[in-house]
């Protein structure tokens, strides 16, 4: 039996769109996309087990080995600051990560004592104010961050950004692109090396797919 | 009870007696291992200037390391590892030591952990350094020590994988990368990120054939025939030569009978900068992170004053046990070989009788009351084989099947 391999992956949409490359590469995911109240999914043919848990959460199971494998935004993974090795860009999930505000924000904040950022990403917030050696306050908020300036919370936001209409729609606009954010499969440091020919066996067979659809 | 007062700093553990047991047991394999091939062993303080663990380019970063301050002011830090420790020693104290020098340790380091902030601050480890032997032959001693030492702990599943700190510098420099880019680079194979290092070098306007040569970096890991592509990849001397080092590493291990399985990874960053030549690590089945690590450092001992080549290792106890039990082994303390409860009036009798069965090796404990439920609960709780029962009416025996 060939060892059983472990994929942590982000509820949701990168979860789906998981599950279409893997099903073309003979990876038996129908349980997986019915999970009911179940928590561990199975492939039991090639025994392959499939944990669905909230997107933040995925760098952790990977990191700690409960999980060899994880599909995960390269937000999330910046965010999280753990040792994983990065396999391989998915493709899918595709968004920017940005500093919005009202255009004049960055103007105004220099006569602000302090730089007020709300953001759901406050280590992302930290490392990027800080290559510019600009000081910040991070207003840590975990949903429609986007209120921060609009109410006058915070000076700017730093979030994800696919289309723009929510801040168009509150009359903000990018003022920086940060990074551009895909999915990303990510892997344990000790799996990649105690379980190689499988894992490969994974990765090689996601790059083929990934490859097709580009 | 104030909950507060039963709190411990994070990262900090008790350990309890039945891992102490257990821990007590390998560390005595591993001690004589260690002395069988010659390492003597040394303990160094618990506390070390923090000038003497800072220093560039080798040094700690201060928030890795746990500090503190002595009376005149200056900054102390907990050993964050024993190797620089080692280092000072045989360049001091042991500075008109005859080389080589075989020296092992068996103690704890604390650090601050670079990984992941859950993680155990300390460290128990049980290492070695060889210090003034260069080459292959020394850096075969010290891996198959490290072999042995997981086959002596009875680990099942687990693989060494061997990097090299001298091709991958050579590697980067053969680039013509400046040192800014280099860290860059090097922070990006360590995360095994191809498409990252892709889009830095074209930001940075690295030329394509360069950029292609280094994207294959974070998959050169695998199997021997890796050494083969990488041999193709380079013309730097320093980068063959290190190379050379690895084929002759893994043919000297093959030759002694190591069995354990060898891997490669020519992307392995180190994460301690004092390396310089070959570096390994050891990988459990059911461990998410390595239980060993080590390598070659040769500059580390000439910034105090001597100058030697050197090779070692850290095997992390405690990580090692996670991974021995997650495959199944279970701590648990041993029971004593007698339990005496007697009555005040019967002490002499029954002291007595401890000392007669201490005297012949057995490990007694008193309970200086007649409470025979008491000592039922003790033997039902399996931590003592044996009971002995001394009251004015008699002596009873009570022997329970230990079930363990």
């Amino acid at each position: 039996m060939e060892p059983m391999l472990t994929f942590a992956l982000a509820k949701g949409r990168l979860a789906e769109q998981t599950f279409d490359l893997l099903e073309r590469m003979g990876i038996d995911c129908h349980e997986a996309r019915n999970p009911g109240r179940q928590l561990v999914l199975w492939d039991r043919v090639q025994n392959i087990r499939f944990i669905l848990v909230k997107p933040s959460d995925v760098p952790t199971y990977v990191d700690h080995g409960v999980a060899d494998l994880g599909v995960v935004g390269k937000d999330t993974l910046m965010e999280a600051e753990r040792p994983l090795y990065e396999m391989l860009d998915l493709g899918f999930g595709r968004c920017r990560l940005c500093v919005a505000g009202f255009p004049e924000a960055q103007a105004a904040s220099v006569e602000h004592a302090t730089f007020r950022v709300a953001t759901k990403y406050p280590a992302i917030a930290r490392r990027w104010w800080r290559s510019q050696g600009k000081p910040i306050e991070i207003i840590e908020l975990h949903g429609s961050v986007e209120l921060g300036p609009v109410i006058g919370l915070s000076d700017v936001i730093l979030d994800i950004v696919e289309s723009g209409s929510t801040l168009k729609a509150n009359g903000l606009s990018v003022l920086e692109t940060v990074c551009d954010v895909s999915a990303r499969l990510v892997c344990n440091r000790v799996s990649l090396k105690t379980k190689r020919d499988r894992i490969r066996w994974v990765i090689d067979g996601l790059e083929a797919q990934v490859r097709e659809n580009a | 009870m104030s909950v507060k007062k039963l709190q411990i700093p994070t990262g900090m553990q008790d350990t309890l007696p039945g891992e102490c047991e257990a821990r007590n047991l390998l560390e005595e394999r591993f001690r004589a291992l260690f002395r069988s091939f010659g390492y003597r062993e040394i303990r160094t303080p618990v506390l070390e200037y923090y000038d003497t663990l800072s220093e560039r380019p080798y040094g700690y970063r201060p928030e890795h390391v746990w500090k503190t301050f002595d009376r005149s002011g200056r900054i102390l830090t907990l050993r964050p590892d024993s190797t620089i420790p080692a280092a000072r020693m045989a360049a001091g104290p042991l500075g008109r030591a005859e080389l080589p020098l075989r020296l092992c340790y068996l103690q704890s380091a604390a650090a601050y952990q670079v990984d992941t902030l859950s993680m155990l601050c300390e460290q128990p480890q049980a290492g070695v350094e060889l210090m003034g032997e260069s080459g292959s032959l020394a850096d075969a001693e010290v891996i198959g020590l490290a072999v042995d030492c997981l086959k002596a702990a009875g680990l099942q599943a687990f693989q060494i994988e061997l990097g090299q700190a001298a091709f991958f510098t050579g590697f980067l420099r053969e680039a013509g990368l400046s040192d800014s880019q280099a860290h860059e680079v090097r922070q990006l194979v360590e995360r095994k990120d191809a498409l990252g290092i892709q889009m830095y070098l074209r930001q940075e306007s690295i030329s394509a054939e360069v950029t292609d040569r280094l994207m294959r970096l974070p998959r050169l890991y695998g199997d021997a025939t890796v050494l083969d592509e990488a041999e193709a990849l380079t013309q730097s001397p320093e980068c063959l030569a290190a190379l050379r080092n690895l084929r002759e590493v893994i043919a000297t291990l093959e030759r002694t009978g190591c069995e354990a399985e060898v891997t490669i990874d020519l992307g392995m960053a180190q994460e301690a900068g004092y390396y310089s030549g070959i570096i390994f690590r050891g990988h459990a089945a059911g461990a998410g992170q390595p239980i060993l690590s080590g390598g070659r450092y040769d500059g580390l001992t000439e910034r105090f004053g001597r100058q030697m080549p050197a090779v070692g290792f850290a095997l992390m106890t405690k990580l090692l046990m996670i991974a021995l039990e997650r495959q199944g082994a279970r701590f648990e303390a041993s029971p004593l070989d007698v339990l005496i409860a007697c009555d005040p009036a019967c002490a002499g009798d029954a002291l007595r009788r401890a000392a007669a069965l201490r005297a012949e090796g057995r490990s007694v404990a008193m309970i200086y009351r007649v409470d025979r439920e008491s000592l039922l609960r003790h033997l039902d709780a399996g931590d003592a084989r044996e009971g002995l029962l001394f009251t004015p009416a008699g002596t009873e025996r009570i022997a329970k099947e230990v079930k363990r």
